[in-house]
């Protein structure tokens, strides 16, 4: 459940040690430790992990390096797609909002 | 008491019967021994009649990985219009069934032990057969057709490994046996014995609240190699559908493995490890769905995708 509402400020994170990533074929499967859930990622899912696994990030600043990791155009995929795909990730705990230092 | 494992058959039945009014009838079959109890003497019938080639024991003190008691839900259902229900030592939502059915009681508690209490193996809901080149993995829902498929697979030759329960070693990788009867119902039961012969399948019980169900009973080769795992080189899911035609799609690893998840009873209990064996698993088998309308057709997909499974 995302743990919302969100600012443009919000810095997102895919926390490494709390997921084990594993190629079956074609297919990226992710298992989330916490929730012992399973889960298929789509290919701009994957991205979204892999950029924010390196470093926490505004979804602003985040946006045009998924793009970039994707080899696709705004046009080809929408700012809103990556948008809602974040709250999708949000939803089961992939990543998560940081939380900012005291 | 003996503490030799014998066959069941050639234990008497008053030995029988007085061992599981003690509770201390234990049966050892591949992965789990079961120690059983119960009063009724349809519960012995049975053991005598469809376990007859099972190694059990009389009077053992060991600590068994299952134990199941066949009792009387309560005080009065022991003397009056008496039912039984099994108790595998945890609160479970069993029906009431009558004393003559007090072998069906004795599956579902076995059946319930090793769903919720197993935590050495991923368990999946399926069906295992297999040769000496690996086994068929067959997960279907209820009704789906995996254990008349399991009971057909038997009959050209493939040996039982479970009927209920694939189960995953997470270190090894493998499939382990726990092969106890076949449980069959409804129109399965005359398919099978066609099949196998008469004399494989216990006495039908009938009017039990999923209709009439038969066992096919397990063959000593296969209890002789209960300790003898394989690996999964085909997963099968079987889907039944009345009069169609039928159909074989081959299913991306991903959607082998996750359908494989919600059929395993502790799968998120085990985390990590499961996670990783049921990969592992799914990435050495070819996964299929096949879409059937009768048992010949199941069996000459199954036949034929095990053939190309290298099985």
């Amino acid at each position: 459940m995302p743990a919302g509402p969100y600012s443009d400020q919000t810095q997102w994170l895919a926390n490494k040690d709390q997921i084990i990533l594993r190629q079956l074929d074609d297919a990226t499967v992710v298992f989330h430790k916490t929730s012992g859930d399973t889960h298929v990622l789509n290919f701009l899912s994957l991205a979204i992990i892999n950029i924010l696994s390196n470093d926490a990030e505004t979804f602003n600043s985040a946006a045009p390096k998924i793009l970039l990791e994707i080899g696709m155009e705004q046009d080809d995929c929408p700012i809103q797609l990556i948008k809602d795909t974040f709250l999708q990730l949000d939803d089961v705990g992939l990543i998560v909002p940081r939380v900012a230092d005291e | 008491m003996s503490s030799v494992f014998k066959p069941v058959c050639e234990l008497s039945i008053n030995a029988v019967r007085s061992s599981l009014l003690e509770g201390s009838l234990e049966l050892s079959l591949g992965v789990f021994s079961m120690r059983i109890g119960g009063t009724e003497k349809s519960l012995v019938d049975f053991l005598l009649d469809t376990y007859r080639d099972v190694p059990a024991r009389l009077g053992p003190k060991d600590v068994t990985d299952i134990s199941v008691n066949v009792r009387a839900p309560n005080f009065f259902r022991k003397y009056i219009r008496r039912q039984v229900i099994p108790d595998p030592g945890f609160i479970v939502p069993a029906v009431p069934l009558p004393p003559r059915l007090a072998p069906l009681a004795m599956e579902m508690g076995l059946n319930l032990s090793v769903a919720l209490k197993c935590c050495r193996m991923t368990t999946f809901h399926a069906a295992v057969v297999g040769n000496e080149e690996g086994a068929i993995l067959i997960s279907a829902h209820s009704g789906g057709g995996k254990s008349t498929l399991a009971a057909a697979l038997m009959a050209e030759g493939y040996r039982l490994y479970s009927d209920e329960f694939g189960l995953l070693d997470m270190r090894e990788g493998l499939l382990w046996p726990h092969p106890r009867p076949v449980s069959l119902k409804a129109e399965s039961i005359e398919v099978i014995k066609e099949l196998s012969g008469d004399e494989w399948m216990s006495p039908t019980l009938t009017g039990t609240p999923k209709g009439d169900i038969a066992y096919r009973r397990v063959r000593p080769s296969e209890i002789d190699s209960a300790a003898v795992p394989g690996e999964a080189k085909l997963i099968l899911f079987p889907v039944f559908s009345k009069g169609c035609n039928p159909s074989a799609k081959e299913l991306p690893k991903a959607e082998a493995l996750m359908k494989l998840i919600p059929s395993s009873t502790n799968y998120h209990l085990l985390g990590e490890a499961a996670f990783n064996a049921s990969i592992n698993m799914v990435q050495n088998a070819r996964a299929f769905e096949i879409t059937y309308g009768n048992v010949e057709d199941s069996l000459m997909m199954a036949r034929d995708l095990a053939g190309k499974a290298g099985l």
